[in-house]
């Protein structure tokens, strides 16, 4: 890969470890096993993809909150 | 923090597969503005079916574009963007469920093909095809439990199709649901947009107190409002309290949005104003004071060969008149704006409405709120050519 290129997928890569790991460290308690709750946090991740434009922090956090509180009530 | 009291750990193949999705999706958008413009104006309209298959539109960005597209044409081009949505819906339904893109962003890419699909039937006035449309739309989305903020989205269209079908509490319920998925996520725009249909719903279901509620509490929590948004929310405002016998607030709201129309140089919308306060004065029993004040403004109108708003502003000065008694007078104009819309092949059911209104005021049993049920009814007719007229006032 051209030296651009890794750091073009350096930033992404970043994107998605920061993201991550905050987001998981603000899930606080749930309900849900620690897979699946990784599951949901990359469902969100990448659905923001879609909408290029939003709020990215805050959308997320919603995005994943709205997802664990459906999956814990589904339970 | 979960239920087995482990943090969800990351993986460094999906965070590296995530990567190339992210910048895939980036150089598709980049790319898609030439690409689909390139093909749509090489291809022949009729044709464009056949592009649903093409390797350089089965993408991301090209949905994108075209729903781009779609927003920009709506207005200019119904049929055009018609034309745009269908072939989004084909393309996206083209691509492969577990093909280069995860679920959740085809489940996205199918949902919002469809909701534009959806918006072109609504503007055309087919609103049980629209809600079908939407309601497939709302199905692909509904499950998958990080598309709350797509599934609102969604919703919000469903809504005004609801609206449209004179449905207003499904629609207040829906309406109430996305303005709270819009604020979670920090989508101030479309909070602001929901909170806005929730008002004029509200007005449509004579509930004015919540209506002017709905409107101040934008006014009060969206900072970036412009003139013309804050304008057109305090024309809205004064409307309402009207209806509420508040005279005062409505003045200081007119004053308000006629001096920002007046400073943004918009004289068509400061006559709408002006409408509004005449009609303040009549409702406020000041009859003589509320015809001298809307007869300018009707003339200004019909000068600007705007019949319908003129329309609107003589059934005000119809009221007006009945205020005073002087039912012949009322009958003559009515009798005039009958003549007016029927020269500028206005809606029949509006010239109906105020044949039916003649035929009224000629026997003199004609009241206030007929002419308002009227004067309402064929301002409804705007968005809703379709819709039937009941004398229920």
């Amino acid at each position: 890969m051209l030296p651009l290129l890794v750091d073009v997928q350096n930033a992404h890569t970043r994107f998605y470890e920061e993201h991550f790991t905050r987001l998981a460290s603000l899930l606080g308690m749930t309900a849900i096993a620690a897979g699946e709750a990784a599951d949901l946090i990359e469902e969100a991740l990448y659905a923001s993809l879609h909408r290029p434009r939003v709020n990215t922090e805050q959308w997320l956090i919603a995005a994943v909150s709205a997802a664990v509180t459906d999956t814990e009530e589904s339970k | 923090v979960t239920r087995d009291g482990e943090t969800p750990r990351l993986d460094g193949d999906r965070a590296g597969r995530f990567a190339a999705m992210r910048r895939q999706m980036e150089f598709e958008r980049k790319a898609a503005p030439l690409i689909v413009e390139t093909l749509l104006v090489e291809t022949p309209r009729e044709e464009w079916g056949a592009l649903a298959a093409h390797p350089d539109l089965v993408n991301h960005g090209a949905l994108h574009h075209l729903n781009f597209l779609f927003e920009r044409m709506l207005p200019r081009d119904p049929e055009y963007a018609h034309d745009v949505a269908q072939l989004a819906v084909r393309i996206a339904e083209y691509i492969p469920v577990d093909g280069p893109y995860p679920r959740p962003i085809v489940s996205q890419m199918r949902a919002h093909a469809w909701k534009d699909l959806g918006k072109y039937q609504r503007f055309k006035g087919r609103y049980r095809e629209s809600e079908a449309t939407l309601r497939l739309a709302e199905a692909m989305v509904v499950g998958r439990k990080a598309l709350s903020h797509d599934l609102a989205i969604i919703r919000f269209n469903l809504a005004v199709t609801l609206q449209e079908l004179d449905r207003f509490g499904e629609s207040l319920v829906l309406l109430s649901e996305c303005k709270a998925i819009f604020r979670r996520h920090g989508d101030t725009t479309n909070a602001m947009l929901v909170a806005f249909a929730e008002g004029v719903l509200l007005q449509l279901m004579t509930r004015y107190r919540e209506a002017r509620e709905a409107y101040l509490l934008i006014v009060a929590t969206t900072p970036d409002l412009d003139d013309e948004q804050l304008a057109a929310l305090n024309n809205t405002i004064g409307l309402c309290s009207i209806e509420l016998g508040e005279w005062d607030v409505a003045a200081d709201a007119f004053d308000y949005a006629a001096t920002l129309f007046s400073e943004l140089d918009q004289p068509i919308n400061a006559l709408i104003v002006e409408t509004g306060r005449g009609r303040l004065y009549v409702r406020s029993g000041q009859f003589s004071a509320g015809i001298a004040h809307l007869r300018p403004i009707r003339r200004q109108f019909l000068a600007h060969g705007l019949h319908e708003e003129a329309g609107l502003a003589g059934l005000e000065i119809v009221e007006g008149l009945l205020g005073l008694q002087n039912h012949s007078a009322a009958e003559t104009l009515t009798r005039k704006l009958v003549r007016e819309f029927e020269l500028a092949q206005l809606n029949k059911r509006a010239v109906q409405a105020l044949a039916h209104l003649t035929t009224i005021l000629e026997a003199r049993t004609a009241s206030a709120p007929n002419v308002r049920h009227i004067r309402e009814y064929i301002d409804s007719l705007r968005t809703n050519p379709e819709r039937d007229f009941f004398l229920t006032a």
